[in-house]
């Protein structure tokens, strides 16, 4: 808990302004004393990018929008329990990220997407992807995942949970989510090719980068 | 996450891209979150919703209910002008519905007898038109139909129906159903000629469209035991759908029909018309007469119930000392009969309340902590000082908890029983209330030291009362009121953040006077 200082308490209480400017221990405090403009700032400081990561998982945005909502209530209702060790935007990352997957598990038809071997193929058309920003393209790509691969690869490649952790947090065994990355990869390679965002590999590996996105 | 970044180019490029994905959230997903951690602090807005709704709904109804309103055209015997200016009585004064009305000296016309078939959906008293008159050879629809009257009777046969349909430019149509066999035509421009002054009479010719019906070439005369009236057109959109009554106290009489003699209206129409009709005064307001106005004071005794929602505590009520103590509600209102013995209610009501604790005052403050609850269900602690403790200190102490609200009562009072003068009503109402002030004096986790925190009071509450009481009507047209009332908080005093959830209740007696608003 924050200072029992109560002089403290009231300069967080009148003082504090939503602001970028404000530092993340400000915020922090604020929001320990449960003040909405802390809370306003630490919301504007992080929500595009959360929402970014809720997009991946989601089926639109509106569907993001939702998860992001959740998960703020979440980090607001539980920032006591925040112990400061490593950096407040993993801690809320990782809330987030929790509440996207027990946004999904909601759904049926999503436990039996990451349970089955085979998902399907995806028909890749140009228009499919948007050529807009690369990091949209990318994410873009990800999208066009059938819901269990997408829902891995996040998981694994992006966030950086384990198979392991991925079994727990989806119910799935861990050689499941493995068999499920694997392919939600080669898919996703074959999408970034045909958007030649990736080039086709010579041998081994696809994973050399377009001019375009390099240069990014 | 035991998983260590050991990525390959493919996976690096993810997360790359990835991380440098942003979105911006729409607004409303902040003004969902902010509703969601604060949850008082909503409460403005669904007040005054609720005070809206309700303001809406009040007028609305004030508005369109038109069951007692006579929608009258009646004649000007005022023989010096052409036309005579005649409202149509409304609930409000509607000056769409102010139409000329020509004298029946000065009227031209020609009768036949026609017979029509169907007239449906004839409103009285709204302006609603039938969809669709027919006779043997009109058929008036909505379209080009301008102008209906009827006599605000069920039974057809006694109605009078008049309609001015555009036969062609400049020229129209009058069309006055006598009885459900009989319907008098006319025709001609867009005024009406004098043809005779002599009193009580009028001469109905057509001398524009005898082609049409060989009846119309003949000229009818038509004694008239009082008058008649017909509807001029000076602008036919200024009374294109635009409904309007005769009144019921027509004689219809079949031999007079056959002479084509009409008793329109009644010695009572007839002073009526004079008292209101001739000089355009608006219709009287539905509200004017039934709507009072009503203040009262409340003395009472206040009383509170606390309950802790830390599950490991004792029950708190024990553990503290405390006294009931007085309070008082002063208000001011509107009642409106909504029906015969039920009145709907609101006003504006200032609510003092208060209740003390026991404690005592110490020199030195001592440190302690107020137990704190998490949306989760969890709780935390937050630390403060105090001089005031509850179980030893140096001097004895009264801890005055109080608070200054303003709210509004909106409800009804139901009439079970009583006679014209002393009646017997029960009531209950809805209270949205601001704490304009106070002070709250909170217990801490250990229930050994009491913590002023006037910032903890929750700015908005809601209560509901529930009262009976013996009104009785005095000579001057007063009614004075008296009766218990129990008034009950329903949300807590203090934030929902604090442990200890705290609602007043109210026992008073209630002391009113109300005057009918003229």
């Amino acid at each position: 808990m924050p200072s029992s200082n109560k002089y403290n308490q009231i300069v967080y209480i009148y003082c504090v302004k939503p602001s970028t400017t404000m530092t993340e221990e400000t915020m922090l405090n604020g929001c320990l004393e449960n003040n909405a403009a802390a809370q306003e700032a630490l919301y504007n400081h992080l929500s595009p990018k959360m929402l970014g990561v809720c997009y991946r998982f989601a089926k639109n945005r509106e569907d993001a929008e939702d998860m992001l909502q959740e998960g703020f209530i979440k980090v607001f209702a539980q920032i006591h329990q925040y112990r400061n060790e490593g950096a407040l935007e993993g801690w809320i990352r990782r809330i987030v990220v929790h509440t996207c997957i027990n946004t999904l598990k909601k759904n049926k038809k999503f436990s039996d997407s990451v349970d089955i071997s085979y998902a399907g193929g995806v028909g890749i058309r140009e228009e499919n992807i948007p050529s807009i920003m690369q990091a949209k393209q990318v994410v873009e790509c990800i999208r066009i995942l059938p819901v269990g691969y997408r829902t891995v690869l996040n998981l694994y490649a992006i966030e950086g949970y384990s198979h392991r952790e991925i079994g727990n947090m989806l119910d799935i065994e861990e050689s499941t989510s493995r068999s499920q990355y694997t392919r939600a990869k080669t898919m996703l390679e074959d999408i970034l090719i045909k958007k030649n965002i990736l080039l086709k590999p010579r041998n081994k590996t696809a994973s050399v980068l377009s001019g375009a996105v390099a240069a990014n | 996450m035991d998983r260590n970044f050991d990525i390959d180019d493919f996976e690096q490029l993810l997360k790359e891209r990835s991380d440098e994905f942003k979105m911006y959230p729409a607004k409303r997903v902040w003004y969902s979150i902010y509703n969601n951690i604060h949850p008082g602090k909503k409460w403005p807005s669904v007040a005054m919703c609720i005070t809206l709704i309700a303001i809406l709904l009040l007028v609305g109804y004030l508005n369109t209910d038109n069951k007692n309103s006579h929608f009258t055209a009646v004649n000007s015997t005022q023989p010096s002008q052409e036309f005579a200016s005649v409202n149509l009585f409304s609930p409000f004064y509607n000056p769409f519905l102010e139409k000329n009305i020509l004298s029946s000296k000065n009227t031209e016309a020609a009768f036949t007898n026609l017979h029509p078939t169907t007239v449906s959906n004839t409103s009285v008293g709204k302006t609603k038109l039938p969809a669709t008159f027919n006779s043997n050879n009109i058929v008036i629809k909505k379209d080009t139909y301008t102008a209906i009257a009827d006599n605000n009777t069920a039974s057809y046969s006694k109605s009078i129906l008049t309609a001015i349909k555009p036969i062609a430019e400049n020229k129209f149509a009058t069309i006055t159903l006598i009885d459900d066999a009989h319907l008098a035509f006319a025709a001609t421009t867009n005024k009406f000629q004098p043809i005779s002054d002599e009193k009580n009479k009028v001469t109905i010719k057509n001398d524009i469209d005898d082609s049409k019906n060989e009846r119309n070439s003949k000229q009818q005369e038509i004694q008239l035991n009082e008058t008649i009236a017909f509807i001029a057109l000076s602008n036919l959109n200024d009374i294109k759908n635009n409904a309007f009554s005769l009144p019921n106290t027509l004689e219809s009489n079949e031999k007079n029909i056959a002479q084509q003699e009409v008793n329109i209206l009644s010695d009572e129409d007839k002073a009526w018309v004079e008292n209101y009709a001739l000089y355009n005064r608006p219709a009287p307001k539905k509200w004017v007469g039934k709507l009072r106005s009503q203040m009262y004071i409340t003395p009472s005794v206040v009383y509170r119930q606390l309950k802790s929602t830390v599950t490991t505590d004792q029950d708190i009520n024990r553990q503290v000392t405390q006294h009931p103590s007085f309070g008082v509600e002063v208000g001011a209102g509107i009642m409106y009969p909504l029906f015969k013995s039920v009145k709907i209610k609101t006003g504006l009501q200032l609510n003092f309340t208060q209740y003390n604790s026991d404690g005592f005052g110490n020199t030195h403050p001592s440190a302690t902590s107020l137990t704190m609850n998490t949306t989760t269900g969890q709780h935390y602690q937050v630390f403060r000082s105090t001089p005031y403790s509850n179980n030893d200190g140096i001097t004895a102490l009264q801890l005055h908890n109080e608070t200054f609200q303003i709210s509004i009562p909106m409800g009804l009072d139901v009439k079970l029983a009583g006679t014209e003068n002393l009646q017997w009503y029960a009531g209950a109402t809805i209270q949205p209330t601001y704490v304009i002030g106070g002070q709250s004096f909170l217990i801490s986790s250990d229930k050994r030291n009491y913590v002023k925190e006037t910032s903890m009071l929750n700015r908005w509450n809601l209560n509901a009362g529930f009262e009976t009481y013996i009104s009785y009507k005095t000579n001057k047209g007063y009614s004075l009121q008296f009766g218990p009332q129990y008034r009950m908080q329903l949300f807590t005093t203090n934030s929902t953040q604090y442990s200890v959830q705290e609602k007043l209740t109210n026992y008073g007696l209630k002391f009113g006077i109300s005057k009918l608003i003229k």
